[in-house]
Order: C-alpha cells, then structure tokens, then sequence
C-alpha cells in the first residue's frame, strides 16, 4: 500500500501542469456518427478532439472524435465512441494529438477495437509506446527484394502461388468460398511469424468462432485480432485495418515478420464510403469518395520488408476481397489487384464441385513467384505447373476419354490426381518436406497406378509411413531446403515400395 | 437552395465592410446590412442573414477575451490581462464570467482559443496520467 502511494506521490511530483492551450468549437449538427463543428480553426487534419465539457468528478462526459474535413470556418469529425452522447451546442476541444494508439507485446493473445481497447474481457493491455495510426510506408531505399518464403501450410499456394515475407497478396473471390480459411490456415501454420487477424464488418459470432480456432490450436499466442465487427461504427471500421498494421510496425522495428489479414477490404470500402458521404463528400464511381483507392494503397503500401540498416523485418499482407457474382472487373476489386503483388482467386464452381481450397490456378498469380520459394518446392513445382496447365488445356476432352490417344489420356489421368492431391481439408497446414515429399511423388507418376478416388487416402498413408519410417528423409528435405541425388534416391525407393504396398492393400 | 461558394463570398465580404481598419465593428453598418438582408426575397433572404449572423458572430469573438473565474476578478487584474494579450492580438472588448465548476484558477477565451489554467483541468490531467501509469 505504501509502495503505491508513493508511487503515486512520485507521479504527481514529476507531473508539469502548465496553462494548456487549447482550440475551441461548438457541435452545431450531430447524427449517423458524425458532427459538424463551428470553430476549431487550428484544427489539423486526423487530430483526435474531445467532446463534451470536463466536470470535477472525473466521470467527464467525454466522447472522442476524429477531424477529417477541414472547412473555412467549420470542421466535419467522425466520432470514435457514443455517438448518442454527442449533441447540438457541445463544446468541442483539440488534444494537439493526431491518431495514435498503443502499441506492444501485451497486444499478443488479446482482441482489441481499433483504438486498442480490449475486448476480451482480459484486463487493460499494457503498451510499450504509441504509434500514430496514419504513416508514411517505407522508402525505397529502406526496402528489400522479397526472397524469404512465407509458408502457408496449403499446398496449392506454396507450391502455385508461393508468397514471399513482405508481398501483397490478394485473396479474392465470392462469398463462402474459402477466403477467411484460406487466411486463417496461414495463421495457425505460422510458429515465429506474428500474425495480425482485422475483422472489419464481420459478424460477432465468427470473430468469437474464429478467435476459438485460434485459441484450440495454439495460434492465439502470436496472434492478434483487432476487431471492428459488423455492429461497430463506421468510423471503428475505417480504423480497423490502419490499427492493425501501426501494431504490425511495431513488430517490424524490431526486426520481426509478421502477417496482417485484412479481412475483409470491401467492407472496409463501404465503410469509408458511408463515413465520406455523411460528411458530405463529392461522391464518385458507386458513390465511392474520390481518395478510395488512396485509401487502400496507402494502407498496402506500408506491408514490406525492410533491409538490415532498417532492423530487416516485414510485414506480409493477404488482404481479402468479396466480390459479387465472381465479378472481379467491379471497381474496388480492380483497385486492389492493381495495388497487390498478386491475387489467389477463388470460385464458387470449384467450391461446390469439391475442390478445396477452391483455387482457380489458371487465373491466380504470384508477382513474386519462385524468389519466394525453397529450391526443394521450385524443383517440385515446375513440374506440377506444367501437369495442371495441360490438363486445364484437355479438361474440356476430358469425357471423350475413352476416344483419346494413350498420351493425351495419360495427361487426364495425371491431372486428376494432382488435382485431387491438391485438396486439402481446413485448419490442416501441410508442413513444407511433407508437401515436397507429396508432390515430387505425385509428378513423378507414383500415383498414376492408384484410382482417383484413392488419391487422398494414398496421399494420408504416404505422409504417415514418412513420418513413422523415414523421419530422417523429411528431415533432410527440412533442414537442406533442397532435393538432392540422395535424398531423391531415397524418395524413389520409398515411393516405389509405398505404391507397391499400397497397391497390394487397395487390390 | 444550396449555400453555395458565391454566397458564401458575399456574405464574408459584407462581414468585412462592418469592421473598420482596428477591427472594431461598425454598429450602424452592421444594423444597416442586416436590414437590407431582411429586405430580400424568402429563402435567399433566409440563408445570407443566418450567414451573416454566424460569421458576424465569429469575427466578434475573435476580437473579445473572455475571463472566467470562480471568484469576481479585481479590475486590475483584468486590465493587466487584456493588455497582455493585447500585445499578440487585437481585443477589443473584455468580458468576465464568474464559474463555479472551474474549482479554482482562470480560464481565458478568445476567438476560438482557449487558455486554461482552472484547477478542473489540472485535476483531470492528472487523472490522466495516473490512469496510464
């Protein structure tokens, strides 16, 4: 008791009050979230104000808002809380700060709002420091090629659409098709990445779902989740995302990776749109403000990696975008692809026809490509390209099978079993030999003996024997991050005595 | 009809005829404009007195200190005070406010600046600093 005591009489000591200067307004409209002040003429752009008069109990009626248009004799702000306790004739005070929140350690296992409030239920979050949320991204100079992979645990993605540390890559595709899963497997594959999940305009239940995923797999610890869920304001989902990479940069300083999930961005567009247009803003194309795009870049631009002189970190965005009716021509999904550094397309037909992750691999692309890839999977997945390019090619003939040349059929055969070797149940990251090790069998022709509807019991069984008889050879791949002759002698003769047994066991 | 950027330009160009070069309002001038701005036609009428009104307003305030207090201020100290900021600024008038819940101190307003040395606001910045500690 009298530690804290004097702890608290050493606060005040060291405390300076001097006059404070301060900006002054008056509320004079007041609704939807926003308020139109009179006054405030020092006001800066983003600069947090406060709200309501101080009283002496301390219990201040204060509410907190954001200054966004900046008029000749009025300013327009959004309010960060209780917009009902803000009305008509409310004085109105600058802070001198612009928008910043805490950030630290104490963040990792917890769920937050955009200001950094918890939500768990687990107590207030200690910060190490406060950054402000709005910050120029990385300079050229500052910046590094992107040539360490990041591995998602999906076998289809490392091998086809590998991402690199510090990429963009876009993950889009209509509703229900896989795109959070795809997000969420990357996150629970990850061991020394820290990973950011923001939630804009989700519903309650699958935050609280998908925070219990995490939770169960031991994720939650590295993780993340700042939330601005459906019932939040507009102006906590415009935050949301800008929240969550000022946390990540914290991370970046000090040299760490991490992976920031934007999920997802088209909710974080309308957002802005409802926000910009309250305030009455010009509006543009769909009623979007003209600075949409500005929106976005300025956000993804600040996902990177960093060289050495600047603590080597990085920062690895998927961003997520639905779209309507697979229309991936609509103006904000054009918008990103065109900031990201690739995009992972998903589609409803391959989701429903049971192809999951249900990736269309012809259309997906990785700016990055094979600089984000071991030499291990480039050798595999050169390969692997050219099977399912062809096969793409002959899916069309596909049913005149019976009718085709011994090669052509062959190329079928061999497609449909990468095909199927491809799926992969959710929540299951593969890790980086196993997935080697599945594919150089696969493109090797080792399962063009087994039937198709026997492909992912070989594919269990395979990985399984691996792991219990030839732990040193999936070590091998792991540790050399490369196949060379002997680790490719071993694999062939595991292989062949694998599909011998398995044939002999399958009839 | 839309306040839009023209009206707005006359009605400050007619805020600006009302003061002279020392900031200090014309009051015939003013009550003259605001008699011809009544004069004028339903809604146009409407939107530049209600215009002129706001921004009448804010250029008076600009120039008027006003001194809050818990206790009635001797006049000494309120003339020390206007000549203080009369040497960054123009003022023309000064205007006292007597304001319990300020506790104790003095809170100076001009225009839209504030300068608060009230003992409410000390007390919630400690309260503040206490709570992030």
């Amino acid at each position: 008791m009298n530690d804290i005591l004097e702890k608290i009489q050493q606060s005040i000591n060291a405390l300076e009050l001097n006059v404070v200067k301060q900006n002054v307004g008056v509320v004079t409209e007041a609704g939807d979230g926003v308020a139109k002040i009179e006054g405030l003429s020092e006001a800066q752009a983003l600069e947090l104000l406060d709200f309501g008069s101080l009283t002496a109990k301390g219990d201040s009626e204060q509410v907190q808002g954001l200054a966004l248009n900046l008029e000749q004799y009025s300013v327009g702000a959004v309010i960060l809380g209780d917009f009902t306790k803000v009305s008509q004739g409310m004085e109105v005070r600058t802070t001198g700060k612009v928008l910043e929140i805490p950030v630290g350690e104490g963040f990792l296992g917890r769920v937050v709002d955009s200001l950094g409030n918890p939500l768990d239920g687990k107590g207030k979050v200690k910060a190490q420091d406060y950054y402000p949320m709005e910050k120029a991204a990385a300079g050229v100079i500052a910046r590094k090629k992107v040539s360490v992979p990041l591995q998602t645990g999906i076998k289809a993605i490392d091998a086809l659409i590998p991402i690199g540390r510090g990429q963009r890559e876009l993950i889009i595709g209509d509703r229900n098709t896989g795109k959070t899963t795809i997000a969420l497997d990357a996150i629970i594959n990850q061991k020394e990445v820290i990973c950011i999940y923001v939630a804009i305009g989700q519903r309650g239940a699958k935050i609280a779902q998908l925070v219990a995923k995490l939770e169960e797999t031991g994720s939650l610890n590295h993780t993340i989740v700042v939330a601005a869920s459906a019932s939040s304001p507009a102006s906590m989902q415009y935050l949301a995302p800008y929240a969550g990479v000022t946390l990540g940069e914290y991370f970046m300083a000090q040299g760490k990776d991490v992976l920031i999930v934007y999920d997802d961005l088209s909710k974080h567009a309308s957002a802005y749109r409802q926000m910009s247009l309250l305030l009455r803003r010009p509006s543009g194309r769909e009623a979007y403000p003209g600075d949409v795009f500005y929106l976005h870049s300025r956000l993804l631009e600040r996902a990177a990696r960093l060289n050495e002189d600047f603590g080597g970190g990085s920062i690895t965005a998927l961003p997520i975008i639905e779209t309507q009716a697979g229309d991936v021509s609509a103006y904000i999904p054009t918008n990103v692809i065109s900031i990201t550094d690739g995009q992972i397309y998903l589609e409803s037909d391959l989701f429903y026809a049971g192809v999951r992750p249900a990736m269309n691999v012809g259309i997906s692309v990785s700016r990055v490509g094979g600089d984000a890839q071991t030499k291990a999977m480039k050798k595999v997945a050169g390969r692997l390209k050219l099977d399912l390019a062809q096969f793409r090619e002959l899916a069309a003939f596909a049913q005149f099978a019976s009718d085709l040349d011994p090669a052509t059929k062959a190329q079928i055969e061999r497609g449909r079993r990468l095909t199927e070797v491809l799926k992969q149940p959710p929540y299951s990251p593969v890790p980086l030999e196993e997935q080697v090790a599945i594919l150089w069998a696969v493109t090797n022709g080792f399962l063009d003996g087994v039937k198709v509807e026997d492909a992912k019991v070989y594919e269990t069984e395979y990985l399984k024997t691996l792991r219990l008889k030839n732990k040193d050879l999936l070590e091998s791949i792991a540790n050399k991050q490369d196949l060379d002759d002997k680790i490719i002698e071993d694999l062939t003769k595991f292989s062949k005595k694998f599909t011998e047994e398995f044939g002999g066991i399958n009839g | 009809m839309k306040k839009t950027k023209r009206i707005l330009k006359i009605v400050d160009s007619l805020v600006q005829q009302c003061f002279d070069s020392y900031g200090q309002l014309i009051d015939d001038r003013a009550e003259r404009t605001v008699q011809s701005l009544a004069k004028l036609p339903g809604v146009y009428g409407i939107i530049l007195l209600s215009e002129f009104s706001k921004r009448l307003k804010f250029e008076i305030a600009k120039t008027t200190l006003l001194l809050e207090s818990v206790l009635p201020l001797p006049e000494q100290a309120v003339l020390q005070i206007t000549q203080n900021f009369a040497k960054t600024r123009k003022v023309n008038q000064t205007d006292t406010l007597i304001n319990p819940s300020l506790l104790g101190g003095l809170r100076v307003r001009i225009g839209d600046h504030i300068y608060d040395d009230s003992l409410v606001s000390k007390i919630n910045e400690l309260r503040k600093e206490l709570e992030d500690e």
